[in-house]
């Protein structure tokens, strides 16, 4: 072999090496996802055949679940718990549990199984209006005759909510999603704190609330550590402040595209927080902290505010006597919006692949079914603190968190407009990272006008398929 | 031996397993991802892809994020091999004098190698945070001003990364250099000695020239892993914060797994390809030198 040639193949090998590095990347990640190897159980028993074989045409069934209910998340001892149950219930359907609590993970999963064309049977996807998608390609399941013909589901079920999961309002008809749970946003405040800084009362308004922050850093503690690293902590703050701002309508507009994230008032939300964190309120090292350490900050009594929303409950157990909550603070001078307030459903979907497999269908919805069951929320509220989704759920007080008694009592009795995620209402799947990645730029040098010339562009070119 | 190498049968059943499975592993989905880059796809199994010509390449070649992590790739680069080849081979060059304990040294700088990248992605990321090791030992010894946000400030947070980096692959180039250190014969050290040779006239005028081919190996193989770069990145900021330390196969995941464009993802794996391809002729090129008979 020539000294030429050896030399040729030597520099396509090494070509080839580095796509190859390529390609193998692509293929890992999705095909594992980093699944939480503790959440994968699969579990089947081969007792003698029972009512689902007997009914069914003999073949075994297996459910594939696909959900975030999976290690530290507050719901999975409830869904190992509705597993079991229904596993009693029906000891030959073999269930595949493949959730995952990671939120890359996660996605990475789903979408390597839409790709495949291998969706799982009970999906956990959250947003709203980026079902669409997925609703209008046959990846979901419509549920609309299945919740039409499950009276114990439609009339029990918030009738808010379940209008919340249908998406005629973007141009598809039906409803693609469950409810199984629905969660407020609130701010968690370390009561100690807050004596020792001389705060009496929790703040209403906003400028309640710099009062507060000021007391508190004279008191040498950082008010509200944000995680900022992982970006949905900032955007949560900023969903908060939109609707105190403007009002839940306007996210619904921004989704519905009759609004734009440039609009002067969509800027302001972003210039507020940047000033938020010119205050000092976040502290100095917010932008390289995560959500784990933001909340282990709030245990130490590192930081004396929160904001998270109620599925935290679960996790302050052990300090709820010294944890209060109160709403994020309105502006004295857009009260009309006092009363608009976040709360984020969860919901699970079905995979549209069953609508040919009736037989397997029938089982797979009594399975989701039961994570929406009067007995199942009751479990999720006194257990995981989660507010029930449905409306003939009676709590005792003193069964459940004192957090929780309290967010009902806001619930009940002071909001009066619910939104969920601001990007929720939008068709554009990618919006919740166009949104993140952009607040956080604002945080680190850009004006929030760029930051919003930046989500809107980038919104823009995603819905245009450019 | 010589009999089985001259029957090509025999020699086309050897090579056939390893050759079936590189092409259906390796290059059917680089195939695959050449003829995806011409198409639109949302990565739903049942939508169709649409066919678009170039305009992908085009989308890609000019969109503000890729520049920017090309230039933080070449920054990647540049960094790793004005640190990692050297470094490796001052390494290299200390251990093959065999002093005292040597062996434990050459295993001590060699373990990160052994690690996995996601571990050492997570540990440098609690070392670094802000609340991490590193900060709280600047404020031990009353550096307080040194403190800040390693992999959130612009200034730090690239470098930071292809600093960890460096400290991953430092041993791997030891040991390269250290085999081919190991090669030389004694008596051209000797020799060398002789004639003055020490110290560092030695490293430049004996070791360099007779280890050239295992530093040009070094050097190629540093060039097609950085253009490589993905698990580290990603482990440690996922390209963030708003793209600032985002690299080409960053921003290929991105573009795939986030936004479900996976034409324009395929587009940047044929750039990267292609630069992978070109860096490597130009590092050939750069490095080439007679090779020394001994």
């Amino acid at each position: 072999m020539s000294k030429g040639m050896r030399k040729k193949i030597a520099v396509l090998l090494a070509a080839v090496m580095a796509s190859a590095g390529l390609s193998a990347c692509g293929g890992n990640t999705g095909a594992d996802g980093g699944q939480d190897a503790e959440s994968k159980t699969e579990t089947k028993t081969d007792e003698a055949k029972t009512d689902s074989e007997k009914e069914g045409s003999g073949e075994e069934i297996t459910i594939r679940l696909l959900t975030r209910m999976s290690g530290a998340d507050s719901g999975t001892k409830l869904k190992e718990e509705v597993l079991q149950e229904f596993q009693e219930k029906y000891p030959d359907i073999t269930i595949q549990d493949e959730s995952t609590n990671d939120s890359n993970s996660f996605t990475n999963q789903f979408k390597t199984d839409v790709a495949s064309g291998n969706v799982a049977d009970i999906i956990q996807w959250p947003g709203i209006s980026i079902m669409k998608e997925y609703a209008d390609t046959g990846v979901f399941l419509d549920l609309t005759d299945l919740i039409a013909e499950t009276p114990d589901i439609k009339d029990n079920v918030d009738s808010t909510l379940l209008d919340m999961m249908e998406l005629s309002s973007v141009g598809t008809e039906g409803t693609y999603a469950l409810p199984i749970n629905n969660q407020m946003e609130v701010f968690y405040y370390n009561k100690e704190l807050f004596q020792k800084a001389g705060i009496e009362k929790a703040p209403e308004t906003w400028d309640e609330f710099y009062d507060v922050c000021d007391k508190l850093k004279e008191s040498g503690v950082t008010p509200w550590v944000v995680g900022a690293t992982n970006a949905w902590r900032v955007v949560h703050i900023q969903t908060g402040l939109l609707y105190k701002m403007c009002g839940v309508e306007k996210a619904k507009e921004l989704g519905g595209r009759k609004a734009k994230w440039t609009d002067e008032d969509v800027v302001e939300t972003i210039a507020f927080i940047q000033d938020l964190a010119d205050r000092g309120i976040f502290g100095e090292d917010y932008l390289g902290l995560d959500y784990e350490t933001e909340k282990a900050m709030f245990v130490s009594g590192q930081t004396a505010m929160s904001f998270d929303g109620s599925w935290r409950i679960a996790e302050l157990k052990d300090m709820e006597d010294n944890v209060g909550v109160f709403r994020m603070p309105y502006f004295t001078d857009r009260e009309e919006f006092k009363d608009n307030d976040i709360a984020y459903p969860s919901q699970l979907e079905l995979g549209g692949h069953l609508k040919d497999e009736p037989e397997k269908l029938k089982y797979v919805w009594e399975l989701a079914s039961m994570f929406a069951s009067k007995e199942t929320q009751q479990r999720y509220a006194y257990d995981c603190g989660n507010i029930p989704v449905r409306n003939d759920v009676e709590l005792e007080t003193d069964k459940m968190s004192p957090l929780l008694a309290d967010l009902l009592t806001i619930k009940e009795n002071d909001v009066k407009v619910w939104g969920s995620d601001a990007w929720a209402y939008d068709t554009v799947a990618v919006l919740e990272d166009i949104v993140g990645e952009a607040f956080i730029g604002a945080l680190t040098g850009m004006t929030a006008d760029e930051a919003a010339e930046q989500i809107q562009s980038r919104l823009e070119a995603a819905g245009s398929g450019q | 031996m010589e009999r089985i190498r001259r029957n090509k049968k025999a020699v086309l059943c050897f090579l056939m397993p390893g050759f079936l499975l590189y092409t259906v592993l390796l290059m059917v989905p680089i195939g695959g991802s050449l003829v995806m880059s011409f198409f639109k796809w949302n990565g739903i199994k049942n939508v169709p892809m649409v066919f678009v010509g170039f305009s992908n390449f085009k989308a890609v070649i000019t969109d503000a994020m890729f520049w920017h992590s090309i230039k933080n790739i070449m920054w990647f680069m540049v960094l790793t091999l004005c640190t990692q080849l050297p470094i490796g081979l001052l390494l290299a060059v200390m251990l093959s004098e065999r002093f005292r304990g040597y062996r434990f040294f050459k295993f001590a700088y060699f373990v990160p190698q052994v690690l996995s990248t996601t571990v050492i992605g997570l540990l440098w990321y609690f070392i670094l945070m802000p609340t991490g090791v590193l900060n709280t030992m600047l404020q031990g010894i009353g550096l307080d001003s040194l403190v800040k946000s390693w992999l959130v400030d612009k200034n730090t947070a690239m470098t930071t990364i292809i600093l960890v980096n460096t400290w991953c692959g430092i041993g791997f180039h030891m040991t390269v250099s250290y085999a081919a250190i190991s090669g030389i014969p004694d008596d051209v050290v000797e020799a060398a000695k002789l004639d003055g040779a020490v110290g560092l006239k030695k490293v430049f005028h004996i070791i360099i020239p007779m280890i050239w081919e295992s530093i040009i190996s070094s050097i190629v193989v540093i060039v097609t892993a950085v253009l490589k770069t993905f698990d580290l990145v990603y482990v440690m900021t996922e390209g963030g914060p708003n793209g600032l330390t985002d690299v080409p196969s960053t921003l290929l995941y991105k573009e795939a797994f986030r936004y479900n464009d996976f034409g324009k993802a395929s587009v940047i794996g044929v750039y990267i390809f292609i630069l992978s391809v070109i860096f490597t002729v130009i590092s050939l090129r750069i490095t080439k030198r007679e090779r020394l008979e001994y």
